[in-house]
């Protein structure tokens, strides 16, 4: 239900549904394809004269830089500028769309949007954990022409998919790589209120869901009903919800298709198994009947072992199902209960069932009732990741893949206890929080290890004091240690039930019991626990007890190898290593309550998840991640569409339809071609959201290939260019500034290996984070997507030519004129090596006078041949210095530094 | 594309201007703009919002946050309740360290000064001789118990990283009156304060607002010194660079965004020629440096010293913000969570000399009743002790202090409670002391905005007051 003060308001600025427009009928020279007619009109109302295309070698630069951010090399300009086709333009169109490069370009302007950084910033300036794979990632899908709505599905839900999306060729899983979009933000280590830093985060993680994907400022709601835009603060907080029912995971992006697959295979094997191994125990169990001495010593070695362990062995025992303080219970879950939530294969599709028989490192292990089992099978997984700064005591990195996840709660007591078995790691995640590095927080993290060993049978009560949390909303995570085997049965808020003593007289007759077929229903959990101590012991005590029975030991010892030889073989398949990134896990399903004023201590009622009312066409709720993808891809919203190809239209024509590129509400700026925007957006949902066809369209019209040059008239009827009567001369983004250097100074490595090239660090980068090791200064030559976005540490090249702070979606950069830019083409000894590079680079060409040359690094820098002005500048320059002791290459190289510095390579014409 | 702008704006035909010039679409040259911005308003300021009493801020950071009740805001009752269980006489709030001791008094005595008979701590002995020029505040609070937050909010009004600092919003605003320099320069004295460079960002403004760390000693501003061999061959090839800029204006015709660029290499050269000069001192007397506390024997003081003479030549050169870190003591920061005596000591030390020299030296030459200093921290900190001889964060009430353009001196303004834990008697926010700020350079700061992502963005959000009551 939509808030009374704005009930009755439903628009949402352009939040009409999209229909394809016609296209006009206009006659003009300049008609290229449809998108002409729609400019072709505005011309005409306005009495502009389009202008001509813009030269070859103009269009040829220009398309180029837009599609792929670097300059032609003068082999390639050369291939375009002698192709004597008329349909040469298509040809290099079709070209440059098919170069991976195209990707590395596209990919930067979708990283701007989701505020793309490897590090968190604040005050150390923490990892972003396997950020780098998800930009990587981007790059894929753009060069495979993903198209956008699968895309916009993998970013909200890509772990959710009945069919994740499967790289061909090395078998991941992309699709979950996506949610990775949901975790780029800031993080803060050890607030003082949780809370007030959760909703912070979720602010943020809204703020770029809806400005990217939507150019809706949804985050203003957060405090009061949106002022121009039928988006309320329960919207706002509905969305809320969605956050609060996932949770942030280390993903094996790499293997996890092979993983599913294997313990698939594991778990059959286990189940096949179980067959054997009863009929196995049916034997054991005949012969203790035939021979009360096999038992009587089995019995007696049991015996001894457990009073080993402690004459006054006393064991734990599971609280009732009615106990109120129950909040997870492993040992009663039923399948597919929605509570089972574990991240990866380590702990199988569901809980182990009672008496299930595993082969355990090397052991048999018999489980004397169902529990969560993680299995050490899984513990030799191997993450592989780059670091630089690393102080999370919580990262996950190494278990990624090997964690169970609690349903969400809220802390009653000042404590939760757990049934466990072995050594395991709970943490708790206390309002989402989950960056641990002192001097708070530290308690949500705690290792526990077993006092008898860590594959001790026996079950014990374990407590975390979480004194300060209590009324938290948390939810726990368990992993292994050193991926040792563990159980967790129990989780209980407040503390341990007491332990129940073993009284020594019972074990014997307990034992005696063990394989007789007696009535079983009545047996206590100490009753279970003892077998299950007993059976611990059973390959140590099978030598002896059947030492005499040659074929039972032999079909004994022939079955446990057989299963042995089954997970070897398994295990010799299994990949253990894998890169890991971030990536969401859908835990219990959570409404957020509704904050009043936005303030985090004043909670209303609950708002139940939904996705914006205003937009939302059905009246069946979105309940989950992939339900709200799929609302927001429904057909109904125009928003998705309209706002993505306003997106493209904005990278290559300088300017968006509408200008305000990330923000289509009723603040935003209208479109200056309504009809266009909507023709535009149809057809893109009709090309199957093709970006690679959306892009060639655009490019194809005349439109975009007009020149650039100014006349009079349009300056006076239309100084700022809205109706596009010619093309916009732009200074390019710093990325394509730095590898546009790199390009003419012959060290562009274009190569779209993993990784990222540290930061150059320099005397003026100083402050808490700061990475050990400096990179090199040229970025080892990787194109500019490759270097490292550290928070805390920005490259200055980048950011004095307006690359955005990663802190939310910035769809329009700035554009700044500062003489910091200047300086930096000036005087960075970076800009005077790559300088020496290309002087270097063109005397090993055979060229015989400085004439030559100059021609050379003009077609090289400006995809032009040189002027008789400029050549005759430039060669009284070279001359002079020559004369005054340079060598000719240390004169070009100066030469070359200046042509660096001409601003005609900062433009785009 | 006045339609790119809300109608208010269309009042404010400046900055409408400079806003057009920032979002790269106008493309106007943004930075010649600001060159005659600033002549204009240095004519006639006719545009402002307010009288302008600041032309120049300089903003000593005090990184860590000094403790109020060690410095400006005395309370005997700590003495009368050392050593008690604070829980027994107020509500204790969660803490940063949490590990919370008992009540602490102050190491140092405090006396009156001045004709205003302010208290203020035997910590500033030289300080405390320019009470009389100070309006001390003594109820400011802050939202965050925690640095980072605390320094963002402190410079940029957000507790989030990415926001404007002031000093950008300041040039943003105003721009510079310095065309040889940036408009908002940040002297690092070694010290970066917790969440990094961000808090002298642009945010969402343009570059061109962006805090540039100039080093008080050997390279003061990145890339600023050319590395050819000769100077004259740098000279040489800006002439070749000039000409063959004018073949592509006369091939393209004129673009903004050419024009803009070519100009930028003017002021960049300037700029190249000016840094040298300003960090020159050669043209200081003896007397002057030592009153700025440059030949002082403790280390901390000279740097710090020659950072408030460095701050006193760009107020004399006209730039507009001017940020001061603190130097490293070989101690923490203010941020004494034990030892607090020793570790304010050394802090104390490094500044209160310079500053003192900095106040003598801005009003003998005039320049104090155009140029506001403000001196603030991030947060205070607690009455009582973090273990047993230090303080945690607190930012319930705590002390800072302006003089200087447009401030009344000798006064006190708010009051904490009889602990000095919570800001009690007219509690102030950040935003007020960014508001007063504005409002002391002409700004209004409800009309200072800036669009980003659908909403007209503010250094003060939606909140502040100005403080009326500490203004001359």
């Amino acid at each position: 239900m939509l808030s009374t003060s704005i009930s009755g308001r439903r628009s949402i600025g352009l939040g009409n549904r999209c229909r394809r427009p016609t296209i006009p009928e206009e006659t003009s020279p300049f008609i290229h394809n449809a998108i002409d007619p729609f400019l072709a009109k505005e011309w005409k109302a306005h009495q502009l004269q389009p202008s001509p295309e813009a030269t070859r070698s103009v269009l040829i630069r220009r398309l180029y830089l837009d599609l792929l951010g670097i300059p032609p090399t003068p082999e390639q300009l050369q291939e375009h500028l002698q192709d004597e086709s008329p349909s040469w333009y298509e040809t290099m169109v079709d070209q440059l769309l098919a170069s991976p490069q195209f990707g590395v370009r596209f990919a930067r302007h979708w990283l701007d949007l989701v505020r793309y950084a490897e590090s968190r910033g604040h005050e150390f300036d923490e990892d972003v954990p396997g950020a780098n794979h998800y930009r990587d990632y981007v790059i894929r899908a753009f060069n495979l022409d993903l198209p956008y709505d699968q895309f916009v599905r993998e970013q909200l839900a890509g772990d959710m998919l009945e069919q994740p999306r499967v790289d061909p060729i090395r078998g991941w899983n992309e699709s979950v790589i996506g949610t990775s979009f949901w975790h780029l933000g800031e993080w803060v280590h050890s607030p003082v209120d949780t809370k007030k830093d959760e909703t912070d985060r979720f602010d943020n993680m809204i703020d770029v869901f809806s400005k990217s994907m939507l150019g809706l400022t949804v985050a203003c709601s957060r405090c009061h009903d949106h002022k121009f835009d039928a988006i309320g603060t329960e919207d706002y907080y509905a969305l809320c919800g969605f956050l609060l029912s996932s949770h942030y995971r280390m993903a094996r992006f790499e293997t996890d298709i092979v993983h599913r697959d294997i313990e698939r295979e594991r778990a059959q094997l286990r189940h096949q198994s179980q067959t054997g191994w009863d009929t196995l125990m049916v034997q054991f169990g005949n012969r203790s009947k035939q021979g009360e001495a096999g038992i009587a010593r089995w019995v007696e070695a049991t015996r001894e072992s457990i009073q080993k362990l402690d004459a006054n062995l006393q064991l734990a025992q599971r609280v009732p199902p009615e106990n109120e303080a129950l909040r997870v219970d492993y040992s009663r879950m039923q399948p597919s209960d929605p509570s089972w939530i574990p991240d990866g294969p380590g702990f199988g599709k569901s809980p182990i069932a009672a008496h299930t028989i595993d082969l355990m490192e090397g052991s048999l292990r018999w489980q004397p009732f169902q529990a969560a089992h993680f299995d050490s099978y899984w513990g030799r997984l191997k993450a592989r990741l780059d670091s630089t700064n690393s102080k999370n005591s919580y990262s996950q990195v190494d278990t990624s893949g090997q964690a169970l996840v609690t349903p969400t709660f809220k802390l009653q007591t000042t404590q939760l206890s757990y049934l466990v078995r072995g050594d395991c790691r709970a943490f708790v995640a206390v309002d989402s929080m989950r960056l641990i590095s002192g001097p708070l927080h530290t308690e949500t993290l705690k290792v526990f290890k077993s006092p008898d060993g860590s594959n001790s049978p026996y079950y014990r009560w374990v407590t975390q004091p979480l004194g300060r949390y209590q009324g938290k909303r948390l939810h726990v995570e368990f992993t292994p240690i050193d991926g040792r085997s563990f159980e967790i049965v129990q989780v209980i808020d407040g503390p341990p039930p007491p332990n129940v003593p073993v009284d020594q007289n019972r074990i014997r007759s307990t034992l005696e019991r063990v394989l007789a077929s007696e009535d079983r229903s009545q047996w206590q959990d100490i009753e279970w626990q003892l077998v299950a101590g007993a059976f611990a012991k059973l390959d140590e005590n099978a030598k002896t007890w059947i030492a005499d029975d040659e074929p039972l030991r032999k079909a004994f010892e022939q079955k446990k190898q057989t299963w042995r030889d089954h997970y070897d073989q398994l295990a010799a398949k299994t990949p253990w290593e894998s890169h890991v990134t971030m990536a969401m896990i859908e835990g219990s399903g959570e409404d957020h309550p509704l904050l009043i004023r936005g303030n985090h201590e004043n909670a209303g009622n609950l708002v139940p998840r939904h996705f914006l009312r205003a937009l939302e066409s059905q009246t069946e709720h979105a309940k989950n991640r992939l339900e709200l993808s799929n609302k927001l891809l429904d057909p109904t919203n125009p928003f998705v569409s309209r706002v993505y190809i306003n997106r493209l239209w904005h990278h290559l024509m300088g300017r968006g339809i509408v200008p305000t590129t990330d923000d289509f509400g009723v603040q935003g700026q209208p479109p200056t071609h309504p009809e266009l925007l909507d023709y535009l957006a149809a057809r893109l949902i009709e090309g199957d959201w093709s970006t690679k066809n959306a892009i060639r369209q655009i490019v194809l019209s005349h439109g975009y290939r007009q020149s650039s040059q100014d006349s009079n008239e349009a300056l006076q009827i239309d100084p700022d260019n809205r109706w596009l009567s010619r093309a916009r001369v732009r200074r390019l983004e710093a990325e394509s500034i730095r590898d546009t250097l790199l390009s003419i100074a012959g060290r562009l490595d274009s190569s779209l290996k993993s990784g990222s090239v540290p930061v150059h660090l320099t005397d003026f980068l100083q402050g808490r984070g700061r990475p050990p090791k400096s990179g090199p200064s040229d970025g080892d030559g990787r194109r500019s997507i490759y270097g490292m976005v550290r928070r805390n540490f920005l490259a200055p090249m980048m950011t004095t030519f307006d690359t955005p702070n990663p802190f939310s979606a910035m769809g329009r950069r700035n554009v700044s004129s500062v003489p910091a830019q200047s300086l930096m083409l000036l005087n960075d000894p970076l800009v005077h090596d790559l300088a020496r590079l290309w002087s270097e680079r063109i005397f090993r060409e055979p060229y015989a006078t400085d004439a030559e040359r100059i021609q050379s690094m003009y077609w090289t820098a400006f995809a032009r041949a040189a002027s008789p002005r400029e050549v005759e500048l430039s060669t009284q320059f070279l001359e002079q210095w020559k004369r005054d002791g340079m060598t000719p290459q240390q004169a070009l190289q100066q030469l070359a530094h200046v042509l660096m510095n001409r601003k005609e390579l900062l433009l785009r014409f | 594309m006045s339609d790119y702008l809300p109608m208010e704006r269309l009042a404010m035909p400046r900055r409408q201007w400079l806003q057009r010039a920032a979002s790269g679409f106008g493309a106007v040259a943004l930075h010649a703009l600001l060159s005659q911005q600033a002549q204009a308003d240095s004519k006639g300021q006719s545009k402002l919002d307010y009288p302008q009493r600041a032309k120049s801020i300089i903003f000593l950071y005090m990184d860590g946050g000094p403790s109020q009740m060690d410095t400006f805001d005395p309370k005997p009752m700590l003495t009368k309740y050392h050593g008690e269980d604070p829980a027994k006489l107020f509500k204790v709030a969660p803490t940063q360290f949490n590990n919370n001791g008992t009540i602490l008094q102050s190491p140092w005595s405090f006396s009156k000064h001045g004709e205003s008979g302010i208290e203020v701590s035997s910590l500033f002995p030289e300080l405390a001789k320019h009470v009389d020029q100070m309006a001390i505040v003594r109820s400011m609070t802050s939202k965050f118990p925690e640095h980072t937050f605390a320094n963002y909010f402190l410079h940029t009004g957000s507790g989030l990283q990415g926001r404007p600092s002031m000093g950008a919003w300041a040039t943003y605003g105003l721009g510079s009156e310095c065309q040889e320099l940036p408009g908002f320069i940040v002297l690092n004295g070694g010290l970066i304060p917790p969440g990094g460079l961000d808090c002298f960002g642009n945010g969402f403004l343009p570059a061109s607002y962006q805090g540039s760390v100039l080093r008080p000693t050997g390279q003061a501003i990145a890339n600023a010194i050319p590395i050819e061999p000769k100077s004259s061959l740098q000279l040489q090839k800006l002439d070749l660079l000039r000409q063959l800029d004018q073949v592509t204006v006369e091939r393209e015709g004129k673009h903004d965004e050419l024009e803009s660029a070519i100009r930028n290499y003017e002021t960049a050269f300037q700029m190249q020629m000016a840094i040298p000069k300003l960090c020159d001192l050669s043209d200081e007397t003896k007397e002057t440096l030592d009153l700025y506390g440059m030949n002082h024997e403790h280390e901390p003081t000279r740097t710090y010293g020659r950072e408030c003479l460095l701050a006193r030549r760009l107020v004399e050169r006209g730039v507009r913000f001017i940020e001061l870190t603190c130097p490293s003591v070989g101690h923490d920061r203010w941020d004494q969570h034990s030892k607090l005596k020793e570790g304010h000591t050394k802090n104390a030390l490094a500044v209160d000399q310079p500053i003192a020299g900095l106040l003598t030296d801005l009003k003998r030459r005039g320049l104090l009743e155009s140029t506001l200093v403000v001196w603030a921290g991030e947060f205070g900190r607690t009455p009582f002790a973090q273990g047993s001889d230090g303080r945690d964060h607190n930012p319930f009430g705590y002390s800072i202090w302006l003089a200087g353009g447009g401030i009344k001196g000798g006064t006190v303004y708010g009051a904490t409670d009889e602990f000095g834990y919570h800001a009690v008697a007219d509690r102030c926010e950040i935003h007020d002391l960014h508001a007063t700020m504005l409002y002391l350079m002409g700004l209004e700061h409800t009309r200072s905005t800036f669009r980003f992502g659908g909403r007209d963005m503010r250094l003060t959000d939606v909140h502040g007051h100005i403080l009326h009551d500490i203004l001359a």
